[in-house]
């Protein structure tokens, strides 16, 4: 039978020690912030080369129906809300104001932040597709009053393809987002029940 | 930079030790312990200049390590702690002496507590000031010291019940 200073004795004669030296931990740093900034950059760029053909095809291609210029402006609107979505997730994660905080209230934030990516990731995205989907469906109206109607047909047929794909990977992808979130929300809930002082 | 870098190895030295005895408590995992103290750290660099006036440095770091813990649920895929520490047990029998496989005996108790427990016992075990550990646990000092003798009573007993095996 031990007690706990036996314990406590066990405890202090531990050979465990860490594996890493502070040498390591900054040539991670280094590493893991380019890697991070990387892949930051290249989605923006994506989006800004994006907004920057959309802007171009507007101001030098003579649309003749306005409904043109609602899908071009609904697409450039899409992209920008995408970068702005990024970046505020970019400065929430990297501000690390919440470390700070208690425990039970970084639980709560991390619980508010695991709802959010949720209803971004649902919600949020079915409405993000749904303006592209009009989009391009406003755009398709001139192409049929200009191109040849095997073009027109064509690019609808393509274009609602290509939405079939998105929206059945979108599925399977939501799916598992919304269990895995589902489960770290309950988990979390669990431990802001641990933690409540 | 260079200060920086100075600054930053100062509070590794003096931290390292505790801050993965406390990862290693709450995921009875070497490996996952050595990724969380690093990802730990890792934050500790990016906010160093929040800590430059900070005279409590270890609290903060504490806080940070805690809260770094927690959210590894975010990120769990791993074989659940109880077999994972079976394992490490049953693997490493023979290359362990007596006195490293009450440690690991002791490391495995610990992740049969409640997740808040044993951020708690290894903070005492390290012999971190109570005063210290309600600042970063978030418990009121009274509620604290009711905790740590219940979790006491609890861990003694799961060690005895084990040793007796």
């Amino acid at each position: 039978m031990k007690d706990f200073d036996a314990l406590k004795n066990i405890w202090h004669g531990q050979a465990a020690l860490p594996k890493l030296s502070y040498d390591d931990i900054l040539k991670e740093v280094r590493k893991s912030k380019s890697a991070f900034a990387n892949k930051l950059l290249i989605e923006t760029l994506g989006m800004a080369v994006a907004i920057v053909m959309f802007t171009l095809i507007w101001a030098y291609k003579p649309f003749l129906m306005w409904t043109s210029h609602l899908s071009l402006a609904i697409f450039i609107l899409c992209c920008l809300y995408y970068i702005f979505v990024q970046f505020r997730d970019y400065r929430t994660i990297s501000s690390g104001e919440s470390l700070f905080h208690k425990p039970d209230e970084y639980i709560a934030y991390l619980k508010n932040y695991r709802r959010s990516r949720l209803i971004l990731n649902t919600r949020k995205y079915t409405v993000y597709s749904l303006f592209i989907g009009i989009a391009f469906a406003l755009y398709f109206i001139e192409v049929y009053f200009v191109a040849p109607l095997w073009q027109t047909i064509a690019g609808i047929v393509f274009t609602i393809g290509w939405f079939a794909v998105c929206a059945y990977l979108m599925r399977i992808y939501i799916r598992k987002e919304q269990n895995k979130l589902g489960e770290i929300i309950s988990k979390l809930e669990k431990l802001e029940h641990q933690f409540a002082d | 930079m260079v200060n920086k870098e100075a600054f930053f190895k100062e509070i590794f030295q003096a931290n390292s030790k505790k801050i993965f005895h406390l990862c290693y408590g709450y995921t009875g995992d070497d490996d996952a312990a050595n990724d969380l103290m690093q990802e730990t750290f890792m934050k500790v660099w990016q906010n160093l200049d929040k800590f430059r006036n900070q005279a409590m440095i270890s609290t903060w770091i504490y806080r940070i390590a805690v809260n770094t813990c927690l959210s590894w649920l975010r990120v769990e895929k791993r074989q659940a702690k109880d077999e994972l520490t079976d394992n490490i047990i049953e693997n490493k029998r023979e290359e362990l002496s007596e006195k490293n496989e009450q440690v690991a005996l002791l490391y495995k108790c610990i992740s049969q507590l409640e997740e808040n427990e044993r951020i708690i016992i290894t903070m005492v075990l390290d012999e971190v000031p109570y005063a210290e550990i309600a600042e970063i646990s978030g418990v009121s000092e009274g509620n604290l010291r009711v905790k740590i003798h219940r979790i006491k009573h609890k861990l003694t007993e799961i060690y005895n019940r084990y040793e007796r095996l």
